[in-house]
């Protein structure tokens, strides 16, 4: 052979092995990932394979089963679920009939039972009561599509109040009864209530797309958020801030549910570990109350001009405003409380109602999420579309800039695309494979990247503006920040 | 021996070490052309990335003097015109076209057009018109000229005025006229006025408005009529000529302006406007008449009857430039208007005020309703003057740039209107209109004021903007429903269903402050902006009898009603009544005598009791009335014991029975009433509300939601109505046809008052009629209409309801803070709006329902994966790179968006695909650096084995070739 043909196919031969791994796009991915979900695709993270061995130990929920085979490597192998290296899982078809019927406890051959805890009462309800309606929105979108390799998916809600005794108790009794899995879970304080009894973790009950709230949702083996920590939201707003200017900060937070008590105190431990930056007003507060004195206090903290420069609130909303509505206004007619170089809230206050309800003095405010909500250009962004449209088909009233409507909904949606991932051989030890070595990209949010005790997938925020015009709320506007990165990623508060 | 080694010469080269500085330079040389490709790529900065200025055409550009046969194009142009150089485009021609007046040899008194290739903005003609200047609108503070374009014909039409004069006076030799300029052939033909626009000498005529009508080829004129002119006093006057008369020249045909009677003399463009009084030409439905489509002619104004308000005149069309026409449509306008664009195409007028913030109020032809705000300011700064706009009527877009939020884009021509997105990073204020290059994704923006001191500045930024994203498509509901019966074990019902209700309810906007009637007045403005109140500007919101929740699914079920519901501002204000004490705030104001009427109005009742003390300190009045007035009432809702209410000794007397039944796996209710004693709120008050609502799984229906309200004995100033019924109720059974819905007239009965024909059973239409005139110029009365397609019912039988249009929904919650789904049987808006204050209205509603029913039948076996994945959504998209990736500030991670792809051919493609990948790949680098250098490694553990081979092939290769195996 010539040294130049020899050239030439060696060339062709590296270019086609490099080609395994060449750059692609984003664009390129998701186009390649072919059955994505709805503005989503999957794939498979590069080696987190032990399928064989969760699959082996934990397969055994099946007594109805494939037992020991598991189905990890067959979704781990990143080709066909149903055709993968997980041994008995190719016996089963992702077809009605074919589909192994009853492959674990909560799974028929025709169903999926699931079950959630939500907030439809309680001072929680003002930002997570519609969250049901997203994850209704999915499991109407894909039982429409006749579900997932011929089973349905069937949902049970109860409301917890956002009590978490409650809460747990109810997801206690989900382990105990015949339910797969627990999707979403959009009340977080019985949720973690529940992981710290090791309810979760001694059930082995995977619980898909959580809103992220605390830390211990990270921690848990079994427990998979969507949405970007709180600790990690309450940072990057200080770390804007920060690189904003801002020297001086201030943060009122909620001192009676655990999202408060861990998220200032991320907040304030980044604060001062930034050159020259200090927190002088920290203060908790007990939610729910009509008015609050110890608002002048706050103030006074802030000094003479009684105005930090940066104050964030991380507080659910009903609270925010009785807090808000609890201040004075400055000599120029300017609401107290807010920072003189900005305000930041938190994902709980990111919805319509509170920035209605706040009124002028939130104009300017900065309202942080993990997600891209249906605003400004965004809206034309297709996933985001279709989730407008989905959660509108099941309530054409439903404010569709709640972030943990729309957190429920990219939760549910990868529940669901791990459940299609999994193919016919629905196991919880298999959903855990694949919920382990997932990546899920959408225009919902940034990427979404899980492995094994890194659960900490969605590491990004973003800021939208509370807009007032002629005096009163207009909309929320894209203040142009992008994705942020959590400057600590991972890093939680030790102790409770 | 070489002569026979294939690989002699590479061994060597090899053995020397050379195999490392060959993959450094091939590294090297890739990294090189990835550069340039991303440099060459010209796609990229034109479709997307963060916008960013790629250019810059001058004013008085160099090239354009040359090309006029000058030497300094400035120097030759009147140094008070600071219009010389601004711009018009024509995107037909692709061509944008340069105005100067000259006034110093070789042109002492010339007007000059220089055309510029819209591509390259080089020049590509030039012409020059003796004896004619054009003028800007407002002279020293316009910003754009009194010119229009006919883009159909490829025309400009430009106002001028003679020598010497202002505007023209009539019977002067001297008359302004328009110049008809043929774009194409670059002839023009010149038309004075006609002598008889004013039947008064010496009456100056200024243009105020002036926009080419395509669909008629007639170009309409607005103008001021002269004081004391008879008939044609105090209005503004509509005025058209054909094109045909235009392109005959010389004096244009006399006609009789039509006087616009809704509108005040003054024209919207006053002394302190840059931009010429909008005229907007577009299609709409007629509402008022047949519902057939019309082309308005829509012209904002000062308005006739509201004092200060600005309103808009819609006409129709057909009958506009009757000079006896009377028919005029006037819709309500925010006060202190100071600029405006509009958009024909989408039919949308965009009015900024700057009342409280800066912003944009949108105007829609085809709903004649104004459907959203834009905010264009932060709060406390005034930007109106220093807001430049434009529009893309190709996509719909409103561009915007000043000091605070820089760049602004939104896509306002969508519903509901979205918010603008900002760029902050390029500030900019100016008032020179933007102009758009929608064919490639760039807008032309000139920094600079023009208020008559200010100089507009020496070169138009051209900024490459990212391409905008189509409105998707919706889904059609009715996919959700499989269209089979109903079998157990086969298939699943997804149901669910809402119903909301309330008897009356009451929304402040702006709060106590706005609803004291100032009627424009000055001084009253002044005062109600003043009281530092705390609670003063707060809007407010109270609702009798209001079930705000019912809901009812296969998954959850929840009801909340309340005898009475209010704002948690009022709540904590209730409580702490010292945060409304404008007494002791106000008495720093110099207005004495409303604060003589204040005192004596905290002087008497409780807070003259206080007063009376002689400690009017805040603690003592928190310490009398709090116990007093402290809301002490719950809701009812599921979650409460027995779903009953609770209700302390304040709030008693104002409650009825309230109460919920969520017990049932099938139907959940809720009822709640308030009819203890009268409450009066403004000039409205009401004896009795009620509401109910139901959500009911039925064998044979379906899903059934149904909300009722009903109230009695109302009052509002003298008029009386003995009682108002709505109801509402939706159907859907998954089936085809089976979703439909009950919405009746309200029933309305026993109206009686001042010039009211009293009715025992009345027509609602008629009422609203009756109150409209009966109130005229203090409120208005309207019904609101249910989303069409809910309230139709889905084909499929997936979904049906009575409730709010998006749209309605997001023009009410920016235009008066009402985010209520619930359609009212008659709504009352009170309009107190003022200059200091800005937007104030009262907004009430009565018996107000909704419901909707959806209900989705699906079948289980045929589903092997489940979700459409998003290639679906976008019709012929695909995929490209987001360009604002590595361009958000502190390390922001790329966000994917799917771009439409453009006509552009192969080699540009190629091109700049390459380009988008080398992007994408340094920005790996620079964004993600750990990733980067993963990559890096894997590609050099790639190369290994093939250098290594080839380099054993090579040595083999030697060694054969020497049997001693030496290297040379």
């Amino acid at each position: 052979m010539k040294a130049g043909t020899r050239n030439i196919l060696a060339g062709a031969a590296v270019f086609a092995a490099l080609s395994i791994i060449s750059v692609q796009t984003p664009a390129q991915q998701r186009l390649a990932s072919g059955q994505g979900g709805p503005g989503g695709t999957i794939e498979e993270a590069a080696g987190t394979t032990d399928g064989g061995v969760v699959g082996g130990t934990d397969g055994a929920p099946g007594a109805t089963g494939p037992g020991g085979t598991g189905p990890g490597g067959a979704t781990a192998a990143g080709g066909s679920a149903a055709t993968g290296g997980g041994g008995n899982a190719s016996r089963f078809e992702c077809a009605a009939g074919k589909n192994g019927g009853n492959t674990d406890k909560g799974v028929s051959g025709n169903k999926i039972r699931l079950a959630s805890t939500h907030v439809l009462s309680g001072p929680g309800s003002s930002f997570l009561g519609s969250s049901h309606v997203g994850m209704e929105a999915v499991i109407s979108n894909v039982n429409s599509q006749g579900g997932i390799c011929g089973r349905l998916l069937e949902l049970t809600l109860r409301d917890d109040g956002w009590d978490a005794p409650l809460g747990a108790q109810f997801i206690q009794n989900f382990i105990n009864q015949d339910y797969f899995a627990l999707p979403v879970v959009p009340s977080s304080e019985g949720l973690t209530q529940a992981i710290k009894s090791k309810y979760i973790l001694n059930g082995k009950m995977p619980v898909v797309g959580t809103d992220g709230m605390l830390k211990e949702q990270y921690q848990d083996p079994y427990v998979w958020p969507v949405a970007t920590a709180t600790v990690s939201t309450m940072r990057i707003m200080a770390k804007h801030a920060y690189d904003a200017g801002a020297r001086q900060f201030g943060i009122v937070y909620d001192s009676r549910y655990k999202f408060g008590k861990e998220g200032a105190r991320a907040f304030k431990d980044f604060v001062e570990g930034m050159p020259g930056a200090r927190v002088d007003a920290y203060l908790g507060i007990q939610p729910g109350q009509p008015s609050y004195p110890d608002a002048e206090t706050f103030n006074n903290k802030c000094g003479s001009s009684k105005r930090c420069e940066f104050v964030a609130m991380l507080l659910e909303p009903g609270t925010a405003i009785s807090w808000i509505n609890s201040m004075g206004d400055d000599s120029h007619g300017r609401r107290l409380g807010f920072g003189s170089k900005g305000t930041g809230g938190a994902q709980p206050l990111f919805n319509a109602k509170f920035a209605r309800d706040c009124g002028e003095p939130c104009n300017g405010m900065l309202l942080w999420t993990g997600y891209n909500p249906p605003i400004g250009e965004k809206q034309n962004l297709p996933a985001v579309a279709k989730y407008v449209n989905d959660v509108r088909a099941i309530d054409p009233g439903v404010d569709v800039n709640n972030q943990f409507l729309e957190g429920a909904y990219l939760g549910m949606t990868v529940f669901v695309e791990a459940l299609k991932k999994l193919g016919p051989n629905v196991t919880r030890a298999g959903l855990k494979q694949v919920m382990d070595s997932l990546s899920y990209q959408s225009d919902l949010s940034s990427p979404l990247t899980f492995a094994p005790g890194k659960h900490y997938a969605n590491l990004g925020a973003q800021a939208f503006a509370v807009r007032t015009a002629a005096g009163s709320f207009s909309g929320f506007a894209d203040a142009g920040t992008g994705f942020i990165r959590d400057p600590d990623p991972g890093k939680f508060p030790s102790g409770d | 021996m070489h002569s026979t080694v294939e690989f002699g010469d590479e061994v060597s080269s090899r053995a020397k070490g050379s195999a490392v500085r060959r993959a450094v330079t091939a590294v090297a040389v890739l990294f090189v052309a990835s550069v340039l490709a991303l440099i060459a790529s010209p796609a990229q900065s034109a479709d997307g990335s963060l916008p960013k200025i790629t250019g810059a055409v001058p004013r008085f550009g160099v090239d354009a003097a040359r090309a006029l046969g000058v030497a300094d194009l400035r120097a030759i142009t009147d140094p008070a015109e600071h219009g010389n150089g601004v711009a018009l485009i024509d995107p037909g021609l692709d061509r944008i076209f340069q105005l100067y007046n000259l006034a110093a040899d070789p042109h002492p008194h010339a007007l000059a057009i220089v055309e510029r290739d819209l591509e390259t903005f080089s020049v590509k003609r030039t012409k020059i018109i003796p004896d004619r200047h054009a003028y800007m609108a407002n002279g020293s503070k316009g910003a754009e000229w009194v010119a229009t374009l006919d883009n159909k014909n490829g025309r400009l039409i430009v106002a001028y005025r003679p020598s010497g004069g202002l505007e023209g006076r009539i019977r002067t030799a001297a008359m302004p006229g328009f110049l008809t300029i043929d774009l194409r052939s670059y002839e023009h033909v010149d038309s004075s006025f006609p002598n008889v626009l004013a039947d008064f000498a010496d009456t100056l005529l200024p243009v105020a408005g002036l926009e080419y009508d395509e669909s008629t080829d007639t170009v309409l004129m607005l103008q001021p009529a002269a004081h004391g002119v008879g008939s044609m006093g105090n209005a503004l006057m509509l005025s058209g000529w054909k094109a045909s008369d235009l392109l005959k020249g010389g004096e244009l045909p006399a006609v009789t302006p039509r006087p616009i009677r809704a509108c005040r003399r003054d024209p919207l463009n006053d002394s302190n406007s840059h931009y010429l009084s909008p005229i907007l030409i577009a299609a709409g439905p007629d509402k008022e008449g047949n519902g057939s489509m019309k082309t308005w002619v829509t012209v904002p104004c000062y308005s006739s009857t509201f004092s200060t308000n600005v309103v808009i005149v819609r006409m129709d069309r057909a009958s506009a430039l009757d000079p006896h026409a009377t028919q005029e449509k006037a819709v309500v306008a925010p006060a202190g208007v100071t600029a405006w664009a509009f958009d024909t195409k989408h039919g949308r007028l965009y009015l900024v005020n700057e009342s409280a913030e800066t912003d944009a109020w949108v105007y829609e032809v085809s709903t004649n309703a104004f459907v959203g705000i834009i905010a264009l300011s932060p709060k406390g700064i005034a930007e109106s003057t220093a807001l430049s706009l434009g529009v893309d009527e190709t996509s719909g877009r409103l561009y915007g740039r000043a000091y605070s939020y820089g760049l602004m884009i939104s896509a306002a021509a969508q519903d509901p209107v979205p918010q603008a997105d900002v760029y902050p990073r390029l500030s900019a204020g100016g008032s020179f209109r933007i102009l758009v290059d929608a064919k490639r994704n760039r807008i032309l923006s000139l920094p600079g004021v023009a208020d008559g001191n200010s100089k507009p500045g020496d070169a138009y930024e051209v900024i490459a903007v990212p391409p905008p994203l189509p409105p998707p498509v919706r889904e059609d509901p009715d996919s959700r429903t499989a269209q089979v019966d109903e079998v157990p074990g086969k298939t699943v019902t997804q149901f669910s269903g809402n119903a909301s209700a309330y008897g009356l309810r009451v929304l402040l906007s702006r709060g106590v402050s706005g609803a004291v009637p100032t009627n424009g007045n000055d001084n009253a403005g002044k005062v109600a902006a003043n009281v530092n109140s705390y609670c003063g500007f707060t809007d407010r919101e109270l609702v009798m009898a209001r079930v705000s929740k019912t809901e009812l699914s296969n998954n959850s079920r929840f009801a909340r009603a309340a005898a009475v519901d209010l704002d948690n501002a009022t709540v904590v204000d209730l409580r702490q009544p010292s945060r409304c004490d404008a007494y002791n705030s106000y008495k720093d104001i110099p207005l004495p005598v409303v604060q003589d009427y204040i005192e004596h109005v905290v002087t008497t009742g409780a807070l003259g009791d206080v007063d009376a003390a002689g400690v009017p300190a805040s603690k003592t009045l928190n310490d009398t009335l709090s116990p007093k007035t402290t809301w002490d009432y719950a809701a009812a809702d599921c979650a409460t014991a027995k779903g009953e209410d609770e209700a302390g000794p304040n709030s008693t007397p104002l409650v009825g029975p309230t109460a919920v039944e969520c017990g049932k796996d099938d139907e959940i209710k809720a009822y709640a009433e308030s009819r203890a004693k009268p409450l009066e709120i403004g000039d409205v008050s009401v004896a009795k509300a009620k509401a109910w609502t139901s959500v009911k799984k039925d064998k044979d229906k379906g899903l059934v939601s149904t909300s009722s309200s009903r109230i009695e004995g109302i009052k509002i100033g003298d008029i009386s109505i003995g009682y108002i019924e709505h109801s509402a109720t939706s159907y859907a059974k998954g089936r085809a046809k089976s979703a439909k819905t009950v919405f009746n007239k309200p029933k309305i009965g026993f109206v009686a008052g001042p010039n009211i024909p009293s009715c025992d059973t009345c027509d609602l239409e008629q009422v609203l009629k009756n109150l409209n005139v009966a109130l005229s110029g203090r409120a208005e009365f309207r019904k609101i209409e249910p989303e069409p397609k809910l309230a139709a019912g889905t084909p499929g039988g997936y979904e049906a309801g009575i409730i709010k249009s998006e749209k309605q929904q997001a023009s009410d919650n920016s235009l008066t803070g009402d985010k209520s789904v619930e359609i009212p049987a008659i709504e009352m808006v009170v309009y107190n709006d003022n200059p200091h204050i800005g937007r104030a209205r009262q907004v009430y509603q009565f018996a107000g329902v909704r419901a909707d029913s959806h209900y989705g039948i699906q079948l289980a076996g045929a589903g092997t994966g489940g979700l459409p994945n998003i290639g679906d959504v976008v019709d012929g998209a695909t995929g490209t790179i987001d360009p604002r990736i590595g361009d958000l500030p502190n390390g922001g991670t790329p966000l994917l968006v799917r771009m439409p792809e453009s006509n552009e051919n192969v080699i540009k493609r190629t091109f700049r695909q390459t380009g988008d990948y080398a992007n994408y790949s340094l920005r790996i680098i620079f964004n993600n650096p750990r990733e980067a250098l993963v990559m890096a490694t894997v590609w050099l553990l790639m190369f290994g084995p093939y250098i290594a081979s080839r380099r054993r092939r090579a040595l083999k290769a030697v060694t054969t070739a020497d049997p001693e195996g030496r290297l040379s």
